[in-house]
């Protein structure tokens, strides 16, 4: 429950990030050259990082740019990456699962080996490779792509899994004597036990892609500036962290809290779904 | 012109063509397990024909081949006179009203996250939920129990929705996969009382399929007993609980308790020794030879075939001399 409420919130801040800059005052690339020091070599002004009235979360050390701003919009993208590369990953796995697991013969056979091909495959090196030699596109839609490529054989394998238990229920062979046809025994026998599993797995992937994302803008390969991401603010602080640990404990804070909350919500979803506990 | 349409509305079978005509029903799966060889029996209309056999030995493919669950790797399959052995899912869909089926565990047959109204109703929903009510109260249910959930009932209520389901498109046969081997001994008569009911009143017939011979013995007039994938002895089941003719049946009679103790305490008791031989490599000749009290030489290398003894079909060369 409290996983739902902070990812509920985390969710709304990021899509309310231009209500609140507006209210602030600081959008996420003005500069604030006031709450810095020249003389300390561009440090925030106060012991925090910054943090005062006028900048709640402090300021990026040399710009002065409102790290709350920063934070809110890096959240959008962190989110929209995550949350994207989800969906994507859910249906792409949940069809060619669902495939792979009815038809059975060559589908599945082509299916279950191009999963095997992208899991045995060292992604995150590939993925960082990708991410450097692609140049002109969209990083946003880049890192959306990539990420995706890789995730949806962990879908389709779980669906795959459940449709081969499902398909031999006996309900299912009674509703095929009762003259069910193909499609609809897909979607009405196999599809609403599939629910629970790829609920609980989605909220594991989102926090699991917030994490990716931020190793990648981290590595210098996910989203380039001046468009803000939490892996990118980490990145930044690092040179940071001996002098303005603010400046980092921030943006980490953020990513944790977001990674427990959906960790959270996913236990919690999985209790509910799962059927002993409904019974009782 | 009109002849030859005529000729072709009314089929060419006599006035008591059965109502399910099996031949030489064979079914190897992937990995050459030859479940079923070459079973052949008939169901008349408004008949029980009970289907008996140890665990393994094919029942539930023979009944699922029947409905068409499975496709046959030979033989035939005829319902009301027409070959449904290789329809497609599409082409069988108006033969789904005249054939149903019950299954064996009432709660994995039914959908945990659908309704009983749901469950009735059907795939095709064929039944309002007038209809719906009015059949759940047919098999001893109460209209309330149309919005529940399986997982809400008890073993024996679960298995009467299921029979609502069977009886919701009016069919003529149904195939019981033992229907009433998961419920307790006393919900059991309860269940058979019903089907026999429904039986009466709807001229249904019944393939009873089960793995002891004392649960058919009320309810069937035929009785078939398989053994291996094949069927060992068929015919009448007075006479085969009687005087029953094939060794196996003997065996598997002499396990059913006598309701007499008297009788009980002095009859014979044939045991089996071991396990049913896996039906990928059945035994060469009798494949129930390794188990057989009167096994002989010829038993290992010639396979008997069905033949008449004593008013049924035997398939064991010493048929006529084991009485
Ligand atoms: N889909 C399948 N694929 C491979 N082998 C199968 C399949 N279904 C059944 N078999 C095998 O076929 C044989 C007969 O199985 P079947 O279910 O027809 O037996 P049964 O007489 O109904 O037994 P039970 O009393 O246990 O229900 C068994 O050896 C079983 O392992
Ligand atoms: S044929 Fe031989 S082995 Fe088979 S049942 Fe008869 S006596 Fe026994
Ligand atoms: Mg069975």
């Amino acid at each position: 429950m409290a996983g739902l409420v902070v990812v509920l919130t985390l969710v709304l801040l990021a899509a309310l990030a231009p209500v609140i800059t507006a209210w602030t005052g600081w959008a996420p690339e003005t500069f604030d050259k006031t709450a810095i020091d020249p003389n300390m070599g561009g440090l925030p002004k106060g012991a925090w990082g910054g943090i005062d009235t006028e900048h709640l979360l402090g300021v990026e050390p040399v710009t002065g740019r409102d790290v709350l701003s920063r934070i809110l919009y890096g959240g959008r993208i962190s989110l929209l990456i995550a949350m994207l590369a989800t969906a994507i990953t859910v249906v792409t796995g949940l069809v060619l699962g669902l495939l792979a697991g009815f038809l059975g013969g060559w589908a599945d056979t082509m299916i279950s080996r191009i999963t095997d091909l992208l899991m045995s495959f060292p992604s995150l090196i590939f993925m960082i490779a990708i991410l450097s030699v692609v140049r002109d596109v969209n990083r946003i839609v880049l890192l959306v792509a990539v990420l995706s490529i890789f995730g949806w054989t962990v879908v389709a394998r779980i669906v795959r899994g459940q449709v081969l238990t499902i398909k031999h229920r006996e309900y299912v062979e009674a509703a095929r004597v009762g003259g069910g046809m193909t499609g609809y025994i897909l979607v009405k026998e196999i599809l609403p036990g599939l629910t629970a599993p790829i609920l609980v797995y989605a909220t594991q992937a989102v926090p699991a892609y917030v994490g990716a994302e931020a190793a990648l803008s981290f590595l210098g390969v996910g989203v380039r500036p001046p468009t803000p991401s939490w892996g990118q603010m980490i990145n930044n602080a690092r040179g940071w962290f001996m002098t303005d640990p603010v400046y980092l404990a921030v943006p980490c804070a953020f990513l944790g809290l977001t990674v427990l909350a959906c960790t959270l919500l996913g236990d919690g979803l999985r209790d509910a779904f799962d059927p002993k506990a409904v019974r009782s | 012109m009109k002849s030859v349409r005529a000729a072709l509305d009314a089929p060419t079978v006599p006035e008591s063509m059965p109502l399910l005509e099996v031949r030489d029903l064979a079914m190897t799966f992937r990995g050459g397990v030859r479940a079923v060889d070459g079973v052949g029996f008939e169901v008349a209309q408004g008949e029980t024909l009970g289907l008996v056999g140890e665990s393994g030995c094919g029942k539930s493919t023979t009944g699922r081949m029947i409905v068409r669950l499975l496709e046959p790797t030979s033989g035939t399959v005829h319902l009301n006179g027409q070959d449904i052995t290789h329809l497609s899912q599409r082409e069988l869909l108006p033969l789904r009203g005249t054939m149903q089926m019950i299954f064996q565990d009432p709660f994995s047959s039914l959908n945990p996250r659908h309704t009983v109204n749901q469950i009735v109703a059907g795939p095709r929903r064929v039944l309002g939920r007038d209809q719906v009510i009015e059949l759940l109260e047919r098999v001893g249910l109460a209209p309330e129990h149309a919005d529940r959930f399986p997982h809400e009932f008890s073993g024996g209520q679960a298995q009467r929705v299921g029979i609502a389901r069977a009886l919701a498109n009016g069919p003529k046969l149904i195939v019981c996969d033992e229907a009433v081997s998961a419920l307790d001994v006393s919900i059991r008569a309860q269940i058979i009382n019903l089907l026999s009911d429904l039986q009466e009143e709807r001229g249904l017939a019944y393939l009873f399929i089960a793995h002891d011979l004392s649960i058919v013995r009320h309810v069937c007039t035929r009785v078939a007993v398989m053994y291996l994938g094949r069927i060992v002895e068929i015919g009448p089941a007075a006479s085969l609980y009687s005087d029953p003719a094939h060794p196996y049946t003997r065996a598997l009679l002499s396990a059913v308790p006598v309701a007499d103790p008297k009788i009980e305490a002095v009859r014979e008791r044939i045991v089996l020794r071991g396990d049913p031989p896996s039906p990928a490599a059945p035994p060469p000749g009798c494949s129930f030879h390794p188990r057989c009290a009167l096994a002989q030489r010829r038993c290992e290398s010639e396979a008997p075939q069905l033949r008449e003894v004593r008013g049924r079909k035997v398939a064991c060369h010493y048929a006529e001399t084991s009485a």
